[in-house]
């Protein structure tokens, strides 16, 4: 799997553009300097619950003897459902009550950044890959883009209007509800040739 | 193949005609001139998203590892869920406010620029031309396509006043089944081509 896919798949699951619009009202009582510290802040302990997972994840696999197809599988229905969540917005669920104070770990460190969706995906990919540094770069990468997204989320958000984010939050949901079918298909695909 | 030809496949697979009573539905909370802008946007949204295919599709599906087939199915089970929403959403409607409803469930992107006009059978369709054809030949006809597209939807809130508000009711639940059925449709056809790559 080439480097660039993997890193555009973590980023696209991370959906920093679809959260601008959470971190912004969650932030907007905070002075900006404070902004800043906040959002580096939370952007590292998503890191570190991304690196945690590319460490551990190959242990927890091998200790809950999962197989491969189960892993596909799971990692496509967490993400298929967070991505329905994101076009299909309900009065219960996150993105609609989000608190209005200064957040720290919950809820945009995790799970709005490194969700499960996310975190199966990283999991899934250290497994497949054979090479972790290029795994642990794909990782970095995506990290340091969603970053700049959330840093300069001010200026992205005057950029493109409140319609024009809502359009690539939407646009993104729906690539993510594909890139979450893909997976499950692929851990059918798995499935099926365990048995044929 | 001519220009118009493929402008003419490009409209039929967009099918706002058939898509007519669901969108009159979808916007039925709407006042008259804000659905008729609502659908404008949508439908520029969706020429927008079929021009980024024409050019950039092949290599947006290669990034991500995704399969076309992939793309009908998600597009499948999105418009399942928007169906089952109108099918089931009587009760939904009596005990809320309409403005309350109006300003969560805007439009906006989903479901009507896509899966409805840009699903997965356009975009596939557009990414095959674009293939065969010259890419400035499939830009005109998908303009050229989105001529009528633009007047249907243009035209198409003067068919909620025709129907009435308690017609526009018993039309949501008719259309919420035709839209199911739409949806069953692009999944088991997906379905069968996944299956087909298996083997």
């Amino acid at each position: 799997m080439p480097f660039l896919s993997i890193s555009l798949i973590l980023f696209l699951i991370m959906d920093p553009i679809g959260n601008v619009g959470s971190y912004l009202s969650m932030v907007e009582n905070i002075p900006v300097a404070r902004q800043r510290w906040v959002a580096c802040r939370e952007m590292l302990i998503a890191l570190a619950a991304m690196v945690l997972f590319f460490f551990v994840g190959e242990t927890i696999f091998e200790q809950l003897s999962l197989s491969e197809a189960s892993l596909h599988l799971s990692a496509g229905l967490i993400l298929f459902l967070v991505a329905i969540k994101i076009l299909f917005l309900s009065p219960t669920s996150l993105r609609a009550n989000l608190p209005k104070e200064e957040p720290f770990i919950i809820p945009l460190a995790i799970p709005l950044i490194a969700g499960p969706a996310l975190l199966a995906a990283i999991m899934l990919y250290t497994h497949i890959i054979e090479d972790s540094s290029l795994m642990l770069a794909a990782i970095c990468t995506a990290w340091i883009a969603a970053s700049s997204v959330l840093f300069f989320a001010a200026r992205i958000k005057s950029l493109l209007g409140s319609s024009g984010l809502t359009a690539c939050e939407r646009l993104i949901g729906m690539l993510l509800i594909i890139l979450g079918v893909q997976r499950f298909l692929i851990g059918v695909e798995h499935f099926s040739k365990q048995y044929f | 193949m001519s220009l118009i030809q493929v402008a003419f496949v490009f409209f039929l697979i967009a099918n706002p005609l058939g898509n007519l009573p669901g969108f009159v539905s979808l916007l039925k909370d709407f006042p008259f001139q804000r659905q008729r802008q609502i659908l404008l946007r949508e439908m520029f949204f969706a020429l927008c998203i079929c021009l980024f295919f024409v050019f950039f599709g092949d290599l947006l599906l290669n990034m991500l590892m995704v399969r076309t087939f992939t793309l009908t199915i998600g597009g499948g089970i999105v418009l399942l869920l928007t169906a089952l929403g109108m099918i089931f959403s009587i009760g939904k409607t009596e005990t809320d406010g309409p403005q309350e409803t109006a300003t969560l469930r805007e439009p906006f992107v989903v479901p009507i620029a896509t899966p409805l006009i840009a699903g997965g059978g356009l975009l596939t369709t557009v990414m095959l031309y674009s293939h065969q054809l010259p890419k400035a030949i499939v830009t005109i006809a998908l303009l050229l396509a989105w001529i009528p597209v633009f007047a249907i939807a243009f035209a198409a809130p003067y068919l909620q006043k025709l129907l009435g508000r308690r017609g526009l009711a018993a039309t949501e639940q008719l259309v919420g089944m035709l839209l199911l059925m739409i949806a069953c449709d692009l999944i088991s056809r997906g379905l069968g081509a996944f299956i087909h790559s298996l083997t």
